[in-house]
């Protein structure tokens, strides 16, 4: 807000700061925030971009081209940025707008994700809609709402729940090679992935490891452990001798 | 509110286009959110829109798609979607904003959606006779409100004024709101002019199309 105010009127370039160890600064235009240790921002943000690492926090809407998280990010306002990147801990509380977000580990959002391209590994929750052109997804997710896009990719680990999908290609497949269980040696929880889902819609739809009420395309095949309650297609369905589709209605 | 519902599958069946298509322009903002109507059946949810709204917007992309990007078309068929990727040169050729509103300019060209329609709130109240620096209020108030005109269903702006007088000396106030009905003022306060964003945002919207 009012934050330097009279060092801009000195100097037409926007100021960078930096914070390491712990600290706060004022919300404001920067050029560049760095947060490394343990930091926040208290107010709205403007910067070209934002990097924390380690602890950081931003106590109300955040406008930046680029923001990196790396360890632990929350995000009190929403957040506007061309590009978005987070692999460890991270948390949205008003919705994300983004050209590019590419996550991994824990994130979290609260309201609706707007992107051209979204990808994500690890375990992801959306609390509203996930809307992007290309949705790439692997690990363990949650959207309450709608996940819509071009092309919606899903590798599953773990039990995953969207409500609705809909878009031209929707291709959701089980890992098959080490996961994130196996990693931290404890596959012996592992068990094949799947999917929840009350409707999907799609051009074309491929389907593994999908428990679903109704899914509508035009060319729709449900692979192995997939469980569909009705199916209606336009123009080819096939099922998986390991699948089971209570109904299925051409047309 | 008696309009005619359609289900997802019939709007596909009757224009031929793909659940790509479909998804991609509510994405995009070409299909308003509020069209999309659920309702519960007995195959569960399933979405319902508008007939005839709908339909005519779908004829319209298709139609204009072949000579404009999916960007273009967003402007001329939904601008309320990307307020801030409209501009229009001259204000006053838009006749919801006219001479009147010829007085509210504050720059050359390159308005905005959300300006039009401010500028638009501001000469309406300039036709209800209010003076020049209370227009003015409706134009601040809404020349940067970006989220309302994505959804102006239901919201009100209010332009009121109120005297206070203290110790002898009197002071008329001015203020504009914006808000979802009901919108309540105390009783000393004066309403000047209620307008009806939805309204207005057609409005602007229909002259900008020509």
């Amino acid at each position: 807000m009012g934050f330097r105010d009279e060092d801009r009127r000195e100097s037409p370039r926007k100021g960078s700061v930096s914070i390491a160890g712990a600290g706060k600064v004022a919300g404001g235009e920067y050029h560049t925030v760095k947060i490394s240790g343990s930091g926040r921002v208290e107010g709205d943000l403007v910067a070209e971009e934002l990097r924390i690492s380690g602890a950081g926090k931003v106590e109300g809407t955040t406008k930046a081209k680029e923001i990196v998280v790396s360890g632990a990010g929350r995000f009190e306002g929403s957040v506007e940025a061309e590009t978005f990147q987070c692999s460890g801990a991270c948390k949205v509380e008003a919705g994300l707008q983004t050209k590019e977000a590419r996550v991994s580990g824990t994130f979290k959002v609260e309201g609706n994700v707007k992107a051209h391209y979204f990808r994500s590994g690890g375990v992801l929750k959306v609390e509203g809609d996930l809307e992007a052109e290309v949705v790439s997804l692997s690990g363990i997710v949650t959207v309450t709402g709608l996940l819509s896009a071009d092309r919606v990719e899903m590798k599953l680990e773990g039990t995953s729940y969207v409500r609705e999908i809909g878009g031209e290609v929707i291709e959701v497949r089980r890992t098959r090679h080490r996961g994130l269980l196996d990693e931290l040696g404890l596959s012996f929880f592992r068990r094949p992935g799947a999917l929840q889902a009350v409707t999907i819609e799609g051009d074309e739809v491929y389907l593994e490891g999908t428990q679903a009420k109704l899914v509508r395309g035009k060319k729709v095949t449900i692979g192995p452990g997939s469980r569909i309650e009705r199916i209606e297609y336009e123009e080819s369905l096939e099922v998986d001798p390991d699948a089971r589709v209570d109904e299925e209605v051409r047309g | 509110m008696s309009e005619e519902l359609i289900s997802k599958k019939e709007v596909l069946r009757l224009t031929g286009i793909s659940y790509g298509q479909l998804y991609r322009w509510k994405r995009m903002g070409l299909i308003p959110e509020a069209w999309f109507i659920r309702r519960s059946t007995f195959t569960g949810q399933e979405t319902f829109f508008p007939k005839e709204k709908i339909i005519k917007r779908i004829q319209e992309i298709l139609k204009l798609k072949e000579e404009h990007s999916l960007e273009e078309l967003v402007r001329l068929l939904s601008p309320e979607a990307a307020p801030e990727k409209v501009t229009h040169g001259d204000p006053a050729a838009i006749s919801a904003i006219g001479m009147e509103g010829k007085e509210l300019l504050w720059k050359d060209g390159a308005y905005t959606f959300a300006e039009l329609v401010a500028l638009a709130a501001g000469a309406e109240a300039l036709r209800n006779k209010t003076k020049l620096h209370q227009a003015r209020l409706l134009v601040e108030l809404l020349r940067r409100g970006e989220e309302d005109l994505r959804s102006p269903t239901g919201i009100y702006l209010v332009l009121a004024e109120k005297a206070l007088e203290r110790e002898g000396i009197s002071v008329r106030i001015s203020f504009a709101v914006s808000g979802r009905e009901p919108l309540r003022l105390d009783p000393e306060s004066k309403v000047i002019v209620r307008l009806d964003l939805e309204k207005l945002v057609e409005r602007v919207k229909r002259e900008l199309g020509r």
